[in-house]
C-alpha cells in the first residue's frame, strides 16, 4: 500500500512528548515513510536550506512534506513557513500545520502564508494514529508531488 | 456711504418744503405790491386827469373873461378892417397859450378879422362854438378841433358881438392850444415814458404828450385803448398796450366841459415796466434773499446734517458693517447723547457689548467643551488602550491555554493509553482500569478548555452581522454535530422555509450546533432524542426554537442554565462542561439577540433565540 518508501517526513516539533506520540502513531499505522525530526524553527530552516549541521543530503534528504508545528523556539511555525515559501524550489513543498491552536487568527496567518493544510492535535491517541494515516495516505501517496530543484538555480536569488 | 445721499437729500427737500410758504409769501408780496403799484399808478394818472379837468374848468373861465373884454374892444366891434387884425394878432405874443384870435361874420361864419394871416377866406359856419353863440347870444365852447387856420388841435371858445340893434353881428372866437394844455401836465412830474392823450368821440388823437405829430388826426379807434376809452361816462382805470405799443397803466376820464357838446377823453398812461419797477425790484429781491436764505440753509443742513445725523449714521452704519464682518470689537465712538441718535448709537453699542460678551462666552464654552472633549478622548483612548492590551493579554492567556495547557494532557492521555495498549497484558485489572481513568480525565480536562476557549472566542471576537439565512446556519450546523446526533439516534425535523435573519453566520452556526447537542443529550434513559427546529416572525425579530422532548427544566433553573459552568446533573448522569448554554447566550447577545428557554420538567424543553430580521430596523 505505500509505494513511496523514499520520501521522508520532516516533523518539526519542540514537545518531546509529542514527538514521541507521534512516532508512536506513525509506527502503530504501518507508515514506513522515514521521519526526521527538528525541535525549533532555526534547525528547521537550516534542515531545508540544507546547512550547518544538516550539509548532508544523503543523512538529511529533503522531505516530500513537512509536519510544521507553530509554537517553536527561536523561530516560530509562521516564520519557517514564510520563509521556505520564498526559497526557489523548496517553496513548492507541502506544508501541513500541526499544533495544539484552534485560533482563527493562527488558522488564517497559516493559510495566508500558503500552508497547504491546518490540523489541530487530537487529545485521544486513536484519534492521532487515524489523523497521520489519513496524512499519509493523502499527502505521501494520492498526492502528486511538484520537483523542488527544478528552477531552483535558475531563478535563486543572489545570496 | 450709499445711504447718505439718500439722507442729505431727504434733508434738501425738507427745507425746500420748509421754505415753499416763504416762496409763496414773496410771491403773493409781490403780486400784491404789483397791485399796489399800479393802483398807485393809476391814482397818479387820474390825479392827472383830475388836474386836466380843473385847468379846464379855469381855462374856461379865463376865455369867457378874455373874449367878453375882446368883444367890448372898438377895434373888434369894427372887426372889418385892418385894424382889428393888427389888434389881435399883438395879443399872441402876450397869450402863448392861444394859437388864435379871430372874428366870425354872421350868419356865413366868413371870417373877417384873424390874428394869424389867412391866405385864403375862411368859413366856419359849422362850428359848435359859432351856431352856440349865434343861438343863446353868450359865450359858447367849441369842440376839441383841429384848426383850420393853426392846423394844430386847439379847443375854441366863441363869444356873440352884437350889432346896433342888438342883434349878434359877430362871433369873436379864441382858439387854445391844447398842447400847451398838455404842457401842463408836466407838473404832475408824471414818471419817464408816460403818455397823455386826448380823444376825441370818434376816437381821432387830438392831442398827445410827448408830441408825437405822426398820431395826431389819426383815428386809433381800432387800439383797445380807445375803444376802451371812449364811450366811457366816468373815470376809470386799465391796463393795456398804447398805441406806441407799450404797455402802460391807463387811467381816463371824458372832460365834459360847461360848453356841453360831444366830451373828449383824456388817458394818462404810465408805463408797466416803471409802475412795476419798484414791486418788481421788491419781489425779485425777495426771491433773491430767499434764495440766498435757501442756500444759506441748504449749507447749514449740510453742515449740520454732516455733523449731526449724517456723520453719526455713517458710524452707526459702519460700525453695523464692521460688527456684521465680525469685528466684535466695532463700536460706533458716538456720545450716547439723549437724541435719538445717541439712543440709537447707545443700544447699538450695548448690542455689539452684548454680541461681543456673547460671543465671548460661547467661545469659552466653545474652549471649555473641546478641552473636556480633549479629556474625554484621551480618556477613551487611554481606556481603549488599556483594553486593548487586557484583550492583547487575553490573546496570549489564551493562545498559552490553547498550545501548552493542552500538551500535557495530550501526553497524559497518549501515553496512558500508549501503557493500556502497550503493556495491558502485564497490567492487572485494577492498574489497566486506572491508566483509563486517567486518559478520560485528560479528555475530559481538554473538552473543557476547548470549551473554554470557544467561550473566550465567542466573547472577544468581532462581529460583523449581516443578512445570513437561517436554513443554510441550520444545515450546517446539523452537520457538524451529525456524528454526536448518530451516536444518541437523535431524530431532528427542520420545518421548510425558515426566513432570514441577521447575524454572524459562524456564530449562529454554533448557537445551532450546541442547542442540537443540548437537546439530544438530556434525555431520560432509554428515550430517542426527537428534535424539531422551526422559525417565526414576531415583532420585528426572528425567533428560531429548537424543541425537545427531553427531561425538561425546573422554572427556577431556567435562568441558571446560561450561566458558564452551571450544570444541573453530575458528569455521571450527563456529560458535559456547562459551557454549552452559556456559549450559546453569549453569541447571540454578541449578534443583538436574545436567548430564553420554555419548559416543564418531564415535557421536554423549547430553546429559543432571537435575532433581527434587518428589516425595518
Amino acid at each position: 500500500m505505500i509505494q513511496n518508501g523514499r520520501g521522508c517526513i520532516l516533523l518539526v516539533e519542540d514537545d518531546p512528548n509529542d514527538v514521541l506520540l507521534i512516532q508512536r502513531a506513525f509506527r502503530n499505522a504501518k507508515i514506513i515513510n522515514p521521519i526526521h525530526t527538528v525541535g525549533d524553527g532555526d534547525a528547521a530552516v537550516a534542515y531545508l536550506a540544507g546547512t550547518g549541521d544538516y550539509a548532508d543530503r544523503a543523512e538529511h534528504p529533503l522531505p516530500v512534506m513537512l509536519l510544521l508545528d507553530l509554537k517553536l523556539p527561536r523561530r516560530s511555525g509562521h516564520e519557517v513557513l514564510a520563509w521556505l515559501r520564498q526559497q526557489p524550489g523548496i517553496k513548492r513543498m507541502p506544508v501541513v500545520i500541526l499544533t495544539s491552536s484552534k485560533e482563527t487568527l493562527d488558522i488564517n496567518r497559516a493559510y495566508d502564508l500558503g500552508a497547504n493544510s491546518y490540523l489541530v492535535k487530537p487529545v485521544a491517541f486513536d484519534d492521532l494514529m487515524h489523523l497521520v494515516r489519513t496524512l499519509d495516505l493523502y499527502w505521501c501517496l494520492y498526492n502528486e508531488r511538484p520537483d523542488l530543484n527544478h528552477g531552483k538555480g535558475a531563478s535563486a536569488p543572489p545570496p | 456711504m450709499r445711504a447718505m445721499p439718500g439722507l442729505a437729500a431727504r434733508i434738501y427737500v425738507l427745507i425746500l418744503v420748509a421754505l415753499l410758504p416763504a416762496m409763496a409769501l414773496a410771491l403773493y408780496t409781490g403780486v400784491e405790491q404789483r397791485r399796489w403799484a399800479a393802483r398807485d399808478a393809476q391814482t397818479d394818472a387820474m390825479r392827472v386827469v383830475d388836474l386836466m379837468a380843473d385847468q379846464e374848468e379855469r381855462l374856461i373861465a379865463g376865455a369867457r373873461q378874455l373874449l367878453e373884454q375882446l368883444a367890448a374892444e372898438p377895434a373888434v366891434q369894427r372887426h372889418t378892417d385892418a385894424g382889428c387884425d393888427e389888434y389881435l394878432a399883438g395879443l399872441l405874443p402876450e397869450l402863448p397859450s392861444y394859437l388864435n384870435f379871430g372874428v366870425l361874420r354872421v350868419p356865413d361864419g366868413f371870417i373877417t378879422c384873424s390874428a394869424l394871416p389867412m391866405d385864403r377866406p375862411v368859413y366856419s359856419p359849422d362850428r359848435l362854438w359859432f351856431r352856440e353863440a349865434v343861438r343863446t347870444k353868450d359865450f359858447a365852447v367849441g369842440e376839441y378841433q383841429i384848426g383850420r387856420i393853426t392846423k394844430r388841435s386847439s379847443v375854441n371858445f366863441g363869444y356873440p358881438i352884437f350889432g346896433p340893434g342888438g342883434q349878434v353881428a359877430a362871433v369873436v372866437f379864441s382858439a387854445f392850444d391844447i398842447s400847451w394844455f398838455l404842457d401842463a401836465t408836466r407838473a404832475a412830474q408824471l414818471p419817464p415814458g408816460s403818455t397823455l392823450t386826448v380823444f376825441d368821440h370818434q376816437g381821432v388823437v387830438l392831442a398827445r404828450h410827448p408830441e408825437d405829430a405822426a398820431l395826431v388826426g389819426q383815428e386809433v379807434d381800432e387800439a383797445p385803448l380807445s375803444q376802451a376809452v371812449v364811450g366811457s361816462t366816468e373815470g376809470a382805470t386799465a391796463e393795456a398796450t398804447g398805441l406806441d405799443g407799450v404797455r402802460r397803466l391807463y387811467a381816463y376820464r371824458p372832460l365834459r366841459h360847461a360848453g356841453g357838446g360831444a366830451p373828449v377823453y383824456v388817458a394818462v398812461g404810465i408805463p408797466a415796466s416803471i409802475a412795476y419797477a419798484q414791486a418788481n425790484r421788491i419781489l425779485v429781491r425777495n426771491l433773491l434773499l430767499l434764495a440766498l436764505v435757501g442756500v444759506a440753509a441748504g449749507v447749514l443742513a449740510w453742515l449740520g446734517g454732516h455733523l449731526f445725523i449724517v456723520r453719526q449714521v455713517q458710524q452707526l452704519v459702519g460700525a453695523a458693517r464692521r460688527l456684521a464682518a465680525g469685528d466684535l470689537d466695532a463700536r460706533t465712538g458716538l456720545p450716547h447723547t439723549r437724541g435719538e441718535l445717541g439712543a440709537l448709537a447707545a443700544s447699538f453699542d450695548d448690542m455689539a457689548r452684548a454680541v461681543q460678551t456673547r460671543e465671548a462666552e460661547t467661545r469659552a464654552a466653545q474652549a471649555a467643551l473641546a478641552t473636556l472633549n480633549a479629556e474625554l478622548e484621551q480618556r477613551v483612548a487611554d481606556r481603549t488602550h488599556a483594553l486593548e492590551e487586557v484583550n492583547a493579554e487575553l490573546d496570549r492567556f489564551a493562545y498559552t491555554v490553547s498550545h501548552d495547557l493542552r500538551a500535557p494532557l495530550r501526553a497524559m492521555h497518549g501515553f496512558s493509553q500508549a501503557l493500556v495498549e502497550d503493556y495491558g497484558d502485564r497490567l492487572e485489572p485494577t492498574a489497566r482500569e486506572y491508566a483509563t481513568r486517567v486518559a478520560q480525565a485528560a479528555q475530559r480536562m481538554d473538552t473543557l478548555i476547548q470549551d473554554l476557549l470557544a467561550y473566550s472566542r465567542v466573547c472577544r471576537a468581532e462581529v460583523e452581522v449581516a443578512p445570513l439565512s437561517l436554513a443554510g446556519a441550520v444545515d450546517e450546523a446539523r452537520t457538524q454535530v451529525a456524528a454526536d446526533l448518530a451516536a444518541r439516534q437523535a431524530e431532528v425535523r427542520i420545518h421548510p422555509a425558515l426566513p432570514m435573519a441577521v447575524g454572524h453566520r459562524a456564530m449562529l452556526v454554533q448557537v445551532v450546533a450546541n442547542l442540537l447537542t443540548n437537546g439530544a443529550k438530556f434525555v431520560a434513559p432509554g428515550v430517542t432524542p426527537c428534535l424539531e427546529i422551526g422559525a417565526e416572525v414576531r415583532n420585528g425579530a426572528v425567533r428560531l426554537w429548537v424543541q425537545d422532548n427531553g427531561i425538561g427544566i425546573a422554572r427556577e433553573h431556567q435562568e441558571r442554565i446560561f450561566a458558564p459552568f452551571e450544570r444541573l446533573h453530575s458528569v455521571e448522569q450527563f456529560t458535559g462542561t456547562g459551557m454549552g448554554l452559556a456559549i450559546v447566550r453569549r453569541a447571540v447577545e454578541r449578534m443583538g439577540g436574545r436567548v430564553g428557554v420554555e419548559s416543564e420538567v418531564g415535557r421536554g424543553s423549547r430553546f429559543w433565540c432571537e435575532l433581527p430580521t434587518g428589516e425595518g430596523g
